[in-house]
């Protein structure tokens, strides 16, 4: 296990396998969004209270786990990077960060265009949308401590320390429906006794959630592998891979 | 048939809401998707192009070729010519 994680963590030999890996993420990403599609939009029923402006829900609750997962793993990545140096560590990180931020902007609009109809207003500052609002901004820093610093490598562990402090955050977008009175509803899935919600509906939130984390796990990939390409570009794996004929420029 | 589908895209009069919630979630999907494979092929054809620079570089200076040692000067600037250090 370790023996390939060391492996896996040298720069060629991680540029070859991501290939393979991001193939077979993507193929079971799409599947598993078909399956969720089909299930949420099509074969689940209407909900008893909110009609059918509750399949957003199947667009929104995962994004928003995955706004909190990215920011945690980030968090964990940039932790890793400014203890042990370890370069990867510091890849995963910056390249996490515009997917992420894409996940906590789909999480603010698909909750906004849900809160029109069932709340009557697009916003509210209650605790759950303001610390969300939070993390997108939180995501926006690091994105843009990432670019503003010329050396690549200071810029990350710039970026890696802002999201470690960043990290307190997350608890907060967590409990705040426990925390604060809020209009957002509780959680339906992650309480302890059995969750709220008919199994038609569950099946196919928990296959957009499985699509969705794959889907950040390809990218990542796809955004790391430019990363090394940037970064090593004076090593000799880069220029012999440089001289690689033209098509294969398309598949690697 | 036509009024069943109909139906089913009124979505019970939330139309407007659910529809919109997937398009964008699609499009901003589609986005992250489609732009770093963009980016790599970008930076592929930048190292391709400064790779035939540097090899034509090379020839003249009569060092072997897929050889390791450091190449000529001359080379090694276009190594660090255009869009080396942008994008």
């Amino acid at each position: 296990m370790w023996n390939f994680l060391h492996r896996f963590a040298s720069p060629p030999y991680f540029y070859r396998l991501s290939a393979d890996i991001a193939r077979w993420t993507g193929w079971i990403c799409l599947g598993l969004l078909g399956a969720g599609l089909y299930g949420g939009l099509i074969a689940a029923p209407p909900d008893y209270q909110q009609g059918d402006s509750y399949r957003i829900i199947f667009v929104h609750v995962p994004s928003a786990w995955m706004s909190l997962f990215i920011y945690t793993a980030m968090a964990v990545a940039g932790g890793i990077a400014l203890i042990w140096r370890i370069k990867m560590a510091e890849i995963v990180t910056v390249a996490s960060a515009p997917i992420g931020a894409s996940f906590t902007f789909l999480a603010l609009v698909t909750g906004s265009l849900w809160g029109k109809p069932m709340w009557g207003t697009w916003w509210v500052w209650d605790a759950r949308l303001t610390s969300e609002l939070i993390l997108l901004f939180l995501y926006f820093g690091v994105i843009a401590l990432s670019l503003a610093i010329e050396d690549r490598r200071t810029a990350s562990r710039a970026a890696a320390i802002l999201c470690v402090v960043g990290v307190v955050n997350i608890p907060i977008v967590h409990y705040s429906v426990e925390w604060w009175s809020t209009l957002h509803q509780g959680p339906t899935i992650t309480k302890f006794s059995a969750p709220s919600i008919h199994l038609s509906m569950l099946i196919p939130l928990l296959s957009m959630a499985v699509a969705f984390m794959l889907f950040y796990l390809t990218v990542l990939l796809f955004r790391m592998r430019c990363e090394l390409l940037e970064r090593e570009r004076h090593s000799r794996w880069v220029r012999e891979l440089a001289l690689e004929p033209e098509a294969a420029v398309r598949r690697v | 048939m036509t009024e069943i589908l109909a139906e089913y895209f009124r979505m019970g009069g939330y139309a407007f809401y659910v529809w919109t919630s997937y398009a964008i979630t699609f499009a901003v999907l589609g986005l992250n998707w489609w732009l770093p494979q963009r980016r790599r092929r970008a930076i592929r054809r930048t190292l391709a192009h400064q790779a035939r620079l540097s090899r034509s570089d090379a020839g003249s200076d009569d060092a072997p070729e897929g050889s390791d040692s450091e190449p000529a000067d001359g080379s090694r600037k276009s190594l660090s010519t255009p869009g080396g250090s942008s994008s």
